[in-house]
């Protein structure tokens, strides 16, 4: 039965992995009776840029989420940038 | 009588014409990429060095249409006229103009040519000019420039100038930023000398205070930026990060 369940995960695992662009792995130890068993946890880290151009000078905005859904955090990443550029046209124009 | 008014007129207009300074407008042509070392975002960009005596004016003006505001992930808020410099031979000063994000001119005053110019020994014809050439470093970054001996001005595009000859070629290490001249011609008055000789008498901050303004200006909106995260985010673990690149090392 442990051995299904850790199938099931690792299965679970690689899943993940095919949808990621960029990941983090962190080790995460899960106790089971005496037995310590460690499993993967996957972060899909997204950074979206964005720039504020005068010239000889150009302000670079960056905004980084993660979050174990990359759809998720590229979703907030583009908000964040966007909320970013709007605050910027509308305090300057 | 008649005579005596013929013969006034006949002085004021001579005098006028021996005050009437020409003066001499250099055009280049060439390049410059705003997103220098961190992708391409190269423009054709034509400039003119004005020479009026001592005295010189340079811009550089960007081809085409150029349109301001929030064009997909870029604020476009850059200048018409960028790298816009006035100097005084006589006195040696030096203006630059900078453009904030209200696209407001604010002058400061800078060193005359302080590079120190290596000259190498090569040659060029730049448009039927024998040009020799040099290498310097500016506030951060190596140029070359390509100076015409027989042409007696030590003058160039933007900040640099300094050589025994007027600067026909110039472009930094990483061809970035490249201007190439390509026409002269005299024109009756080029410029209002009033205007920057007017600046000058201010007392006008240094490159140093122009530095300062840049950062303080750009920590102001991050603190914009961070404020309105907080505000309108709950739990939001996500604030922009704002990073400067300016052309000059400001740091």
């Amino acid at each position: 039965m442990l051995a299904a369940f850790l199938t099931q995960a690792s299965e679970n695992v690689e899943k993940e992995t095919g949808k990621q662009k960029e990941h983090q792995i962190e080790n995460v130890t899960v106790a089971m009776g005496k037995s310590n068993v460690s499993l993967p946890v996957l972060d899909c880290s997204v950074t979206l840029k964005g720039k504020v151009d005068l010239g000889p000078i150009e302000a670079e905005i960056s905004c980084t989420v993660t979050d174990p859904s990359c759809e998720k955090a590229q979703v907030t990443a583009a908000a964040c940038l966007k909320s970013a550029l709007r605050l910027y046209a509308g305090v300057i124009m | 009588m008649h005579n005596k008014i013929i013969q006034l007129i006949c002085i004021l207009f001579f005098t006028a014409k021996c005050f009437a300074q020409e003066s001499r407008i250099y055009f280049y042509q060439g390049k410059f990429n705003s997103s220098f070392g961190r992708g391409d975002n190269t423009r054709i960009f034509e400039a003119r060095l004005i020479v009026q005596g001592e005295r010189s004016l340079f811009t550089m003006k960007e081809e085409g249409i150029h349109e301001n505001g929030l064009q997909g992930n870029t604020l476009n808020l850059r200048p018409d006229s960028m790298f816009t410099v006035y100097k005084d031979h006589a006195s040696q000063t030096m203006l630059f103009e900078f453009s904030d994000f209200n696209q407001r001119s604010h002058w400061y005053a800078d060193t005359m040519f302080p590079m120190q110019w290596q000259l190498i020994a090569e040659e060029k014809m730049i448009g039927g000019i024998p040009c020799s050439k040099a290498v310097g470093f500016f506030k951060g970054r190596g140029y070359t420039a390509w100076y015409a001996p027989s042409v007696a001005n030590s003058d160039g595009p933007w900040k640099l100038g300094g050589l025994p000859g007027m600067i026909l070629e110039a472009y930094d290490d990483h061809d970035y930023w490249h201007l190439t001249w390509v026409s002269t011609i005299e024109v009756q008055r080029g410029f209002d000398e009033v205007f920057f000789q007017r600046k000058l008498n201010h007392d006008l901050q240094g490159f140093n205070g122009y530095a300062a303004y840049v950062k303080k200006m750009f920590s102001r909106l991050q603190a914009s930026m961070a404020a309105q995260s907080n505000a309108g985010c709950v739990g939001c673990q996500t604030v922009p990060q704002l990073k400067i690149n300016a052309w000059e090392k400001i740091d």
